[in-house]
């Protein structure tokens, strides 16, 4: 039988693991950053310019398979009206960024619920303090019913656009040390006009902004 | 050496004692990974299998030790590098918070680790249990959603169309079925499809211990017997959730869904399974 000496190969190629399993977890990203919400709901008024909320009722959601798969820390959903107009307001929260607690983005969200897009289109969006942020702006039908779609993702202080920004955002973040918060802001209206709800939406998201108390939360500070 | 050996009685902590560095740095490298993964993901529905495939995988790679031993030649530079870059790659992984590229580039290190103590022979030898234990990977998210999504709303619709038949007022929306007067959101019952990786490690292991090695049938199996069964397990449990709802309303529709919905998945592909595999054992014993 072969003695029971260890094998100089075991102790390399045991050290190499040892060694890349300690800085692993010395540069694992510890800081968590905390945009404040603690209390979602309460940081979004109910009166935001003219709009005043209503209930949650035809909001399109992620279609949940599991509750525990939530990642999302915190949710709301209502919609305001002014006058005529109906503006549906979705937000979701995640104090914790990793791989699996992804922001989900709407353009899964909408045809997951059936419903068809046009494409995405790109603009910057005032963001209440003189400068602008990157938003989303897409068209979503099912049936007779035609939703725009106008959002934004904060992870962190980034404004990714697309999957590939959102992976780009954690990396960026964790690569500082830091685990970012993310945030979605989605909001829509049902309408014939493109235009016109684009509109909409735009003077809405500047109300929300000038108006909300956790301005930070939504837009970064 | 003699035809005759006296094979003494190894326990298992005499064998991996002698390999303790290794094990060590294993350890090191394995344990939050798999904390990870036992809490993001064998919890849910998609990734149910993860510590069945982890014990069963390691418990085929260990039947195998002593024919290991026996092939065993040290890798070379080859081998080196490719642990090197599995070790980086885990670290990367590690950083950016990826849990399926740390989980991959532990897999990987894993394989480069057999590799290096043991050659490519020993690959060849575990090529099923190191395949195998690829199970235990999450696949990315994107490709999941992307495969999925389609199968779901086609299982939808054909629900609909089986329940339309026989009478039972169902429509298919998009994603939603309307029976009677309840709604149902077809994600939720469908959101067994994520089942489908489960279901095939479980298949293929089946297939494994029962036939042994063989490459060939194993890929038959799969794609002839074992995804075809998911997926019209799927669909009995979405039929089964229909009906449900509309005979005993939506409270029983929850608990089934919460109780007894993966159940019914897992018998009907396994019985499924089982079925083709005698056809198809049939069918080559018939062959020759």
């Amino acid at each position: 039988m072969p003695g029971a000496e260890v094998s100089r190969r075991d102790l390399l190629l045991g050290s190499a693991a040892l060694g890349t399993a300690a800085v692993a977890a010395a540069l694992t990203p510890r800081h968590r950053t905390t945009g404040g919400g603690d209390d979602l709901a309460g940081a979004i008024p109910s009166r935001i310019g003219s709009w005043t909320h209503g209930d949650a009722e035809g909001i399109i959601r992620p279609p949940e398979a599991e509750p525990s798969d939530s990642p999302y820390d915190q949710e709301i959903a209502r919609t305001y009206r002014s006058g005529a107009a109906l503006t549906m307001l979705l937000i979701a929260y995640g104090a914790t960024q990793s791989d699996r607690l992804q922001v989900h983005r709407p353009e899964f969200c909408y045809p997951a619920n059936g419903f068809s897009l046009a494409p995405t289109k790109t603009l910057a969006l005032a963001d209440g303090r003189g400068g602008a942020i990157p938003a989303c702006f897409f068209t979503a039908m099912l049936g007779d019913r035609r939703e725009h779609v106008l959002y934004w993702v904060r992870i962190g202080d980034y404004f990714p656009r697309n999957w590939w920004d959102q992976h780009r955002a954690l990396l960026m973040s964790s690569l500082r040390g830091l685990v970012p918060d993310g945030i979605l802001v989605r909001l829509s209206t049902i309408g014939a006009d493109a235009d016109e709800a684009r509109a909409q939406l735009i003077g809405f998201a500047g109300a929300l902004l000038r108006s909300a108390p956790s301005r930070a939360l939504l837009v970064g500070a | 050496m003699t035809e005759l050996s006296i094979r003494t009685w190894e326990t298992p902590p005499a064998t991996l004692w002698r390999h303790w560095p290794l094990l060590a740095g294993g350890l090191a490298l394995a344990v939050p990974t798999l904390v990870r993964l036992a809490q993001e993901l064998w919890t849910t529905e998609a990734g149910a299998h993860g510590p069945i495939v982890l014990a069963t995988g390691l418990w085929l790679v260990w039947r195998k030790r002593e024919a290991a031993r026996a092939v065993a030649t040290p890798g070379g530079g080859q081998a080196a590098a490719m642990l090197g870059g599995a070790l980086l790659l885990y670290l990367f992984g590690r950083v950016a918070g990826v849990l399926g590229i740390e989980a991959f580039a532990l897999y990987a290190a894993g394989v480069a680790m057999l590799y290096v103590r043991g050659g490519a022979a020993v690959l060849r030898l575990l090529w099923f249990p190191l395949l195998y234990l690829l199970f235990l990977v999450p696949p990315p998210d994107l490709l999941v959603a992307a495969l999925t999504q389609p199968l779901k709303v086609a299982i939808a619709a054909v629900a609909a169309e089986l329940l339309g038949a026989f009478g039972y007022p169902v429509i298919h929306a998009g994603v939603t079925l309307q029976v009677g007067q309840y709604e149902l959101l077809v994600a939720a019952a469908c959101s067994g499809v994520n089942s489908l990786v489960s279901l095939s490690a479980l298949g293929l292991l089946y297939a494994y211990l029962l036939h042994g090695v063989s490459p060939r049938y194993m890929a038959v199996l799969l794609l002839f017997a074992i995804v075809p069964m998911a997926v019209v397990a799927n669909l009995v449990r979405v039929l089964l959730l229909v009906l449900i709802t509309y005979h005993w309303g939506d409270a029983a529709a929850q608990g089934y869904l919460h109780d007894f919905a993966g159940l019914t998945m897992l018998i009907v592909t396994a019985s499924g399974v089982f079925a083709a595999d005698r056809v198809l054992t049939l069918m080559r014993n018939a062959r020759g």
